[in-house]
């Protein structure tokens, strides 16, 4: 989140009525919610769309109402919001089984709690990448070589993408690892 | 999975993400404005601005409402005292304890008639006073005590008077058809 759309800002921009603090959670947040929807959830597109509709819809008469004290922050309040709003999907459809919590399938319908979480992370760590690739040197080339790590390509790939040598890349994708850690944490203080 | 995997999977969702950015429906953010009634930043700005310019008029009229409640009830007050001294019976005026009646005598000369009441009255040890008033004369007496009240009593029944019960005596000598 920038300075000119700090939680407040975007807050205080719902109470007067205007559209641009929304805008810019929804431009920010309902991209990465969509697709949670539709994966943890095996939502169909369309009702994905439906639940990320109805979701700011709550969240903003919630702002709107004064709701919302700001006990936590703007993306975990959209968490329970969307996931409370998936689960009253899934009962209106009649279709529980094959949920996924964190990509796993289970039988039941999900403990919302698991669902929670698992959203809280996935929003948070929009908000902590911004915070590491402003502070962290070479922020741009750690997230590459995480990004090539998480989709599984070799360190030899890797090195080439990157133009170091493998043992350097190893450790440099260590290092990196390292340096992102404390950003992870914060997710985790945050919702404890 | 623990606390880090969970970590990790968020990461990894983050960055396939980044490599691959979705575009939103536009139609979503439409109905939701549609359904919360928020409206572009400029419209209400507008609609603010409006507001602090017609702030001092709603002030003066707010004023004027407040100022008119308040000389109405000004008025109605005024109204109501004034509705009340009018339909109050007047205050009777105290008579002074020496204050004596004046008796009236019609006669067809009251200079002559008061001159001889003055004349009669100074036979009989009385004092008396004439003085000339706009429709007649008037005789008084301050003291009516004498020593013959015999004769005073004659006197009094002549010229039809009544003896006072306190004070002296007011004679007003009136011409016949003055009113």
């Amino acid at each position: 989140m920038n300075k000119q759309w700090d939680e407040q800002t975007i807050l205080d921009n719902i109470r007067a009525g205007k559209q641009t603090g929304a805008t810019y959670v929804f431009n920010q947040y309902g991209k990465r919610l969509l697709p949670f929807f539709e994966r943890h959830f095996k939502l169909s597109h369309e009702e994905a769309e439906d639940a990320l509709q109805e979701t700011f819809i709550a969240f903003i008469k919630s702002v709107r109402e004064d709701k919302f004290r700001r006990e936590a922050s703007i993306f975990t309040y959209l968490s329970k919001i969307g996931v409370n709003e998936c689960l009253r999907i899934i009962k209106e459809n009649r279709k529980p089984e094959g949920v996924l919590i964190d990509g796993v399938a289970i039988e039941e319908v999900p403990n919302p709690t698991d669902l929670i979480e698992a959203l809280h992370n996935r929003l948070c760590i929009v908000k902590v990448l911004e915070e590491f690739e402003k502070k962290e040197e070479n922020a741009a080339e750690r997230l590459t070589a995480l990004t090539f790590q998480f989709e599984g390509r070799s360190i030899k790939e890797i090195a080439n993408e990157i133009g170091r040598k493998e043992g350097a890349t190893k450790t440099f994708i260590s290092e990196c690892k390292k340096k992102i850690r404390p950003y992870l944490r914060k997710c985790r203080d945050e919702r404890n | 999975m623990n606390q880090e995997d969970k970590e990790n999977q968020a990461l990894a969702a983050e960055l396939a993400y980044r490599r691959q950015p979705i575009e939103l429906n536009p139609q979503i953010l439409k109905n939701v404005f549609k359904e919360t009634g928020l409206k572009p930043d400029w419209q209400v700005d507008l609609i603010h601005f409006g507001q602090k310019l017609l702030l001092p008029v709603q002030r003066l009229s707010s004023f004027l409402w407040e100022w008119k409640i308040g000389v109405s009830f000004a008025t109605s007050v005024l109204l109501a005292v004034v509705l009340v001294f009018q339909l109050m019976p007047p205050k009777p005026v105290p008579i002074p304890k020496d204050f004596v009646m004046p008796q009236e005598l019609v006669v067809s000369n009251p200079q002559l008639t008061a001159q001889t009441l003055k004349t009669e009255l100074a036979k009989l040890g009385i004092v008396a006073t004439v003085k000339e008033i706009d429709d007649g004369w008037i005789v008084e007496v301050a003291n009516l005590s004498t020593d013959r009240p015999a004769e005073l009593s004659d006197w009094l029944k002549k010229h039809q008077l009544i003896l006072p019960k306190r004070g002296g005596l007011q004679v007003l000598v009136v011409l016949e058809g003055s009113d």
